[in-house]
């Protein structure tokens, strides 16, 4: 026999409190009577009883103790295990990725049609079957692992929250394959609008696929007008498409945001397209001065997710970028045809501009006292005292390393006259190397104290990197990299793409709030600092995130978009039973002793009752 | 206690004669026919004439009949002596309803029918093997005395009620009528052949309150005897219930058949009951109706 809530002992403390119940003295009732003769008779005779009589008495108290056990019994949920003809294991595998969202009717998604499908299939097993809860999307995700509990399989249910995440419950597969494996008898269900080729695996496709009218807007952008006759400012393009068979008419509304102010409606456009069609629509030209753009249907159709495009507005004026050298015409050069960067120089290391401070400042073999809090710093052949030196070599060959910046040219080699090797920070990324491999890194680059920093150990001048074809690009990627000073590392991305938050180091927490949905979104995790952190935006929509520094506040847009691809299932799930899925196994089942205790409770309760009224 | 009689009350009582069994030898006169043969209007029987007899009872057609001197006889008229005990020990201030208050009704009711009648009344208030004697009251206009006497009644104290009767030194013949809950059997039978041996025509009127014989609580209670203050824990079941109305039955089948042994009229009444009820029962059944 075995036990499947161990934790209903704790209510052993139950016959204790009804011992002590009893033992605790009562205080009899006095009354006054004209004679105690005939009681005391009484009494007298009771004396001559049996311990048994004696026993009577208190025959109430052992009846609420063996009612007591029932009911611990009961709770303990009892079991012995007998060989039957047993209903396999359950696995059910709900598909929440974004095309799950998509209407089934009026009142529901299709995901809301999954989880009542989910749960209903819950009430028609057998008390006993053991049942396993797995969504998926992207990756699958065991939410409940093999458990009799089914009230609980059907609040985790309740709980599944859609995504506008790629995917489809083929990336389940082989998760659900290693639990048929691990035991015989599992029958998996899916719960899914796309098809799913199971394999060999024993269950069931549940499809709540239904095909519904949807239109996208699949990206919005602008670009400068350059051509007179068009006008002056930006012009908007946006692309839209229909994914169904039917000529759909809608109408885009473009908005336009600026910090500060609410949304601006710019211009409304009423669009015919065809089944299955894709068009692009321009809108402007317009004098945009906003934060960001945004294309929307006016019509709600079946899916409302890739209802909704962004693009963001740079600033005017390029990045400030401050060289301060002697002199270095290569580096002037490789600056300058970087657009927007706008370069200035000086020889002065400490050179500070309170006005507007600079988002890059190179020091070029001149070593600053101070450097300004808001800038980025690139030090080039030049001491600074954060990093630590190893050695210094003469004549060698430097390679690049592996790294995002060097993509392109990792390998490829060039002359250095002296170099100086740095031990690599925790906080860098190798950025250049001996072509020996000597200890050391010739260059990296990271972000440390809130502010991106690049190093690279040997003086341009003393070396052939300047005339390598490979130069201008290597400065036009770092510096790039170097003048990036948002908040998040890339402003437009599909849901479910991990995006890196980086805060400066001296201010507060990083705040992200759903600029869609008006809520403040919490990502944090217990490892992570509040300033940096890698987040996963599972819904489709704006976002913006926040940081206080000092008394300024730092804030940065990024645009989810539904992933391409995701709005249409291509090749629908269809509703069928595989491979002997309602076969019965035999094996060792569970017989379930609940019923008996509850029942033995009952009767002792109600014998109780009858002893009481005939005290009574 | 203040006692309180309805009008209606005096008018039934005022109707009434009773008739006592036993025929009155002593006493004053009274309107009860004595055994000793008096001076009264109704006639008795005849005797010889004697010397000294008084000429004008000659019956002189019984002396033309039989050429003899004959006297008449007429019946003296004696009035009865009703002793009243009242039992005022602690155990009859039980019950919803008192015993004590109906024990005063009865008592004072009986008093009036007695003065009524002319006949005398004497109220001895018994307790503690004791007893304290009231006056003898005779005539329609002691009645308010009597309900005097019996206002300041207390009530206290053990029942012996052998010790109080015999403490009560009665006078040979006359009506002793006993008002208690009897709850003495000890003593009782004593007390009935100490009434007998003094000749008196005994009467016990038992008062118990419903709340002695139907008990409503259950569970553990502390029982406090009224009279001895000695306390008893019992855990009243339904089974004890019923054990103790048995002997309670008993009790009071003793009680009755040892009244029956000396020709005891023994009335149960309970302190519910309407006092001018209990009155009429009483005397129905002790045949004094």
């Amino acid at each position: 026999m075995g036990i499947a809530t161990v934790w209903a002992f704790s209510l052993a403390i139950g016959f204790g409190v009804i011992i002590l119940f009893y033992m605790m003295k009562r205080k009899a009732k006095e009354e006054p009577i004209s004679s105690v003769m005939f009681w005391k008779q009484n009494e007298q005779n009771m004396e001559a009883k049996t311990s048994f009589e004696k026993l009577k008495k208190n025959l109430l108290f052992f009846l609420q103790l063996i009612i007591w056990l029932f009911l611990l019994l009961a709770l303990l949920s009892p079991y012995i295990k007998q060989k039957q003809m047993i209903k396999s294991e359950l696995v059910l595998v709900v598909d929440n990725s974004g095309s799950m969202n998509t209407k089934y009717n009026e009142d529901k998604t299709r995901l809301d049609v999954a989880i009542a499908k989910a749960k209903q299939r819950v009430d028609e097993v057998d008390d006993g079957v053991k049942i396993t809860l797995v969504v998926c999307n992207q990756t699958p995700k065991v939410i409940v692992s093999k458990t009799t509990d089914h009230q609980l399989i059907k609040q985790k249910l309740e709980e599944i929250k859609g995504t506008d995440k790629k995917g489809d419950l083929n990336n389940s597969l082989s998760l659900v394959q290693s639990f048929s494996k691990q035991v015989k008898d599992v029958n998996s269900l899916f719960f899914t609008d796309t098809h799913v080729d199971v394999g060999d695996i024993r269950g069931e496709i549940i499809s709540v696929y239904k095909e519904q009218d949807n239109i996208s807007i699949d990206y919005v952008s602008h670009s400068e007008i350059t051509n007179a006759k068009e006008g002056k400012g930006e012009k908007v393009l946006v692309q839209a498409t229909n994914h169904g068979q039917n000529v759909q008419t809608v109408e885009i509304n473009l908005y336009e945001k600026t910090d500060g102010k609410e949304e601006t409606l710019l211009a409304i456009e009423e669009v015919t397209l065809q089944g299955k069609e894709s068009k692009s629509y321009y809108f402007g030209p317009y004098e945009l001065k906003s934060a960001y753009i945004k294309a929307e249907l006016q019509q709600k159709d079946g899916l409302a997710s890739d209802n909704v495009a962004y693009d963001f507005i740079q600033q005017t004026g390029g990045k400030r970028v401050l060289l301060v050298t002697k002199a270095n015409l290569f580096l002037e050069r490789a600056l300058s045809l970087i657009e927007g960067m706008d370069v200035y120089k000086t020889e002065n290391p400490d050179y500070v501009d309170e006005k507007e401070p600079y988002d890059l400042i190179i020091y070029d073999g001149i070593e600053p006292k101070t450097i300004p809090q808001n800038s980025s710093v690139l030090f080039i052949n030049t001491h600074w005292k954060e990093i630590e030196k190893v050695s210094s070599k003469e004549g060698e060959q430097v390679a690049f390393a592996q790294s995002e910046l060097t993509d392109s040219f990792v390998g490829e080699t060039f002359s250095v006259k002296e170099i100086t090797l740095y031990k690599q920070p925790r906080w860098g990324n190798n950025l250049l190397l001996l072509h020996d491999m000597s200890n050391g890194s010739a260059g990296f680059y990271g972000t440390y104290d809130g502010r991106k920093v690049g190093v690279i150990g040997f003086d341009l001048h003393n070396s052939d990197l300047p005339l390598m074809a490979e130069f201008p690009l290597f400065m036009q990627s770092f510096v790039t990299y170097l003048t990036e000073t948002g908040l998040i590392s890339e402003q437009k991305v599909e849901a479910g793409t991990l995006v890196s938050l980086q805060g400066r180091i001296h201010g507060k927490a990083l705040k992200v709030f759903d600029e869609t949905r008006q809520k403040e979104e919490n990502y944090m995790d217990e490892n992570e600092s509040e300033d940096s952190m890698y987040v996963e935006m599972e819904r489709a929509g704006l976002y913006s995130v926040s940081q206080k520094v000092a008394k300024e506040t730092i804030k940065s847009y990024v645009a989810v978009s539904f992933p391409q691809g995701e709005e249409t299932v291509t090749k629908p799930a269809q509703s069928m039973k595989i491979n002997k899925s309602e076969e019965k196994v035999e094996g060792m089942g569970e017989k379930s002793l609940r019923t008996v205790c509850l029942v033995l409770a009952i009767f002792m309760l109600l014998i109780e009752w009858i002893v009481y009224v005939r005290r009574a | 206690m203040e006692l309180q009689f309805e009008q209606t009350f005096f008018d039934t009582m005022n109707r009434l004669r009773y008739y006592l069994k036993m025929p009155m030898i002593h006493g004053r006169n009274g309107s009860r026919k004595a055994m000793a043969k008096g001076a009264s209007v109704e006639f008795s029987d005849y005797r010889e004439y004697q010397l000294g007899d008084d000429i004008r009872r000659v019956d002189w057609n019984a002396y033309g009949r039989f050429e003899k001197l004959y006297i008449k006889e007429y019946m003296e008229e004696k009035e009865a002596l009703f002793h009243l005990f009242l039992d005022t020990s602690a155990s009859m201030e039980f019950g919803n309803k008192k015993k004590s208050d109906l024990a005063l009704y009865i008592t004072a009711g009986l008093s009036y029918l007695i003065l009524n009648n002319l006949d005398r009344a004497q109220v001895y208030k018994i307790a503690d093997g004791g007893q304290v004697k009231g006056k003898k009251h005779g005539g329609r206009g002691k009645f308010s005395e009597v309900l005097q006497e019996l206002k300041e009644t207390e009530f206290g104290g053990k029942t012996d009620l052998a010790s109080s009767l015999r403490a009560s030194d009665l006078t040979k013949g006359g009506i002793s009528i006993v008002i208690s809950d009897f709850l003495d059997m000890h003593s009782m039978e004593t007390a009935i052949q100490y009434l007998k041996y003094k000749k008196q025509e005994v009467i016990f009127i038992c008062i118990w309150a419903k709340e002695e014989e139907q008990i409503a609580s259950y569970g553990d209670v502390e029982f406090l005897d009224m009279e001895t203050k000695e306390r008893l824990k019992v855990t009243i079941t339904r089974k004890e219930v019923e054990a103790y109305q048995e002997r309670l039955h008993r009790y009071q089948k003793q009680l009755e058949q040892v009244c029956k042994k000396y020709d005891v009229a023994f009335i149960k009444v309970y302190s519910h009951e309407p006092f001018d009820e209990v009155l009429l029962k009483t005397l129905y059944k002790s045949q004094l109706l």
